[in-house]
């Protein structure tokens, strides 16, 4: 079963191994992962902003009041 | 031993405030994912859905605090019910977690409201430390905060009141993406070009037009590098902040000795230079 790439990004965030790995080939690391074909092609496709997109919502970080 | 007759309706609540770091999970400590694991409720404000993933996890019974943002309500009204919520939780007897992306007590006013407003009431109430977004600027950009000494404000804070520069400090200047929104009610940084030229005519008055500023945005995703521009002050009014940017202005180098300070501690700046060379001792 393919794996969501929300898990992906926390197994990379917490495993230095896997990092090192897709650090050295990403499209290679994300495939063995298990990730399905259209989130390795983000990957391969490097298309950052797409997933920060997806993921962040930026509209939502402001949190203090100070003046 | 069986509790007492009455035990769970008197149970007390109590609150705990975590930071999640500002990457998706490898920033959250042991003792915050523990917190978060065991408590009856927890509320996130987390910005981030991959990082609501790991908490919504670690404990199913995560609720977002991010409904109460809306384009056009004051910030101060969001702040105040988000405090207003986790409060109510922790009086009808839970033990309730709330956990904000990065460090939960820096730059975030719900976070010590809560704490504030259970406190009086009596009950527990305490924060754990996280990594904030200045953690990973000093990290990303090689800064150590103590190197010339450091100022850290927010953009909109400065430019209301009568703060002073010091051009020999480190600036942190944050949430230049809102530099005088004063309504809060803009959840977008399309609002900031004013308050911007106020701060580059502020920050003209100390360094020379072609001092190198970075405007810079820590990395949530761990694929994704830190943002990192490097703008001249004579560019700076023209520059497109998010909300997530935040504009450091380097040292302009160290200030002379305070030859009189010295001399009252018995020592000479020949004396400081030579304690400090390691070559000498």
């Amino acid at each position: 079963m393919a794996k969501s790439i929300e898990d992906f990004l926390v197994e990379l965030d917490t495993n230095s191994k896997l990092l090192e790995a897709y650090k050295k080939d990403p499209v290679a690391t994300a495939k063995k992962y298990g990730l399905p074909d259209d989130e390795v092609q983000i990957i391969a496709d490097k298309k950052w902003d797409e997933l920060s997109k997806r993921f962040d919502d930026t509209s939502k970080t402001i949190r203090v009041i100070n003046y | 031993m069986a509790p007492p007759q009455g035990k769970e309706n008197s149970k007390q609540g109590s609150l705990v405030i975590v930071g999640t770091g500002i990457s998706v999970a490898g920033q959250m400590t042991l003792a915050a994912k523990s917190f978060i694991e065991n408590a009856d409720v927890v509320f996130m404000g987390i910005m981030n859905k991959v990082g609501e993933h790991v908490v919504s996890s670690l404990n199913p019974n995560s609720v977002s605090l991010d409904d109460l943002y809306e384009e056009g309500k004051s910030r101060a009204v969001t702040y105040s019910q988000m405090a207003e919520r986790i409060v109510e939780a922790v009086i009808s007897g839970q033990n309730v977690c709330a956990a904000f992306y990065g460090h939960p007590g820096v730059f975030v006013t719900p976070s010590h409201e809560a704490i504030r407003r259970v406190k009086a009431l009596g009950l527990e109430a305490h924060m754990l430390p996280g990594v904030s977004a200045e953690d990973c600027l000093i990290a990303d950009l090689g800064i150590d905060p103590s190197r010339f000494g450091c100022q850290s404000y927010e953009a909109s804070q400065f430019l209301f009141r009568d703060y002073h520069i010091d051009p020999y400090m480190t600036q942190i200047i944050w949430q230049i993406g809102l530099a005088g929104e004063a309504t809060l009610s803009v959840l977008n940084a399309n609002h900031s070009q004013s308050g911007l030229t106020m701060l580059a005519d502020i920050l003209s008055e100390h360094y020379p037009d072609d001092h190198e500023l970075i405007i810079y945005e820590a990395a949530t995703l761990p694929i994704c590098e830190p943002k990192i521009q490097k703008v001249l002050l004579c560019e700076l009014k023209h520059a497109k902040p998010t909300l997530i940017s935040t504009l450091v202005v380097p040292s302009l180098g160290m200030p002379a000795y305070r030859q009189d300070r010295l001399a009252k501690l018995g020592l000479t700046e020949q004396q400081v230079i030579n304690y400090r060379n390691p070559s000498i001792n």
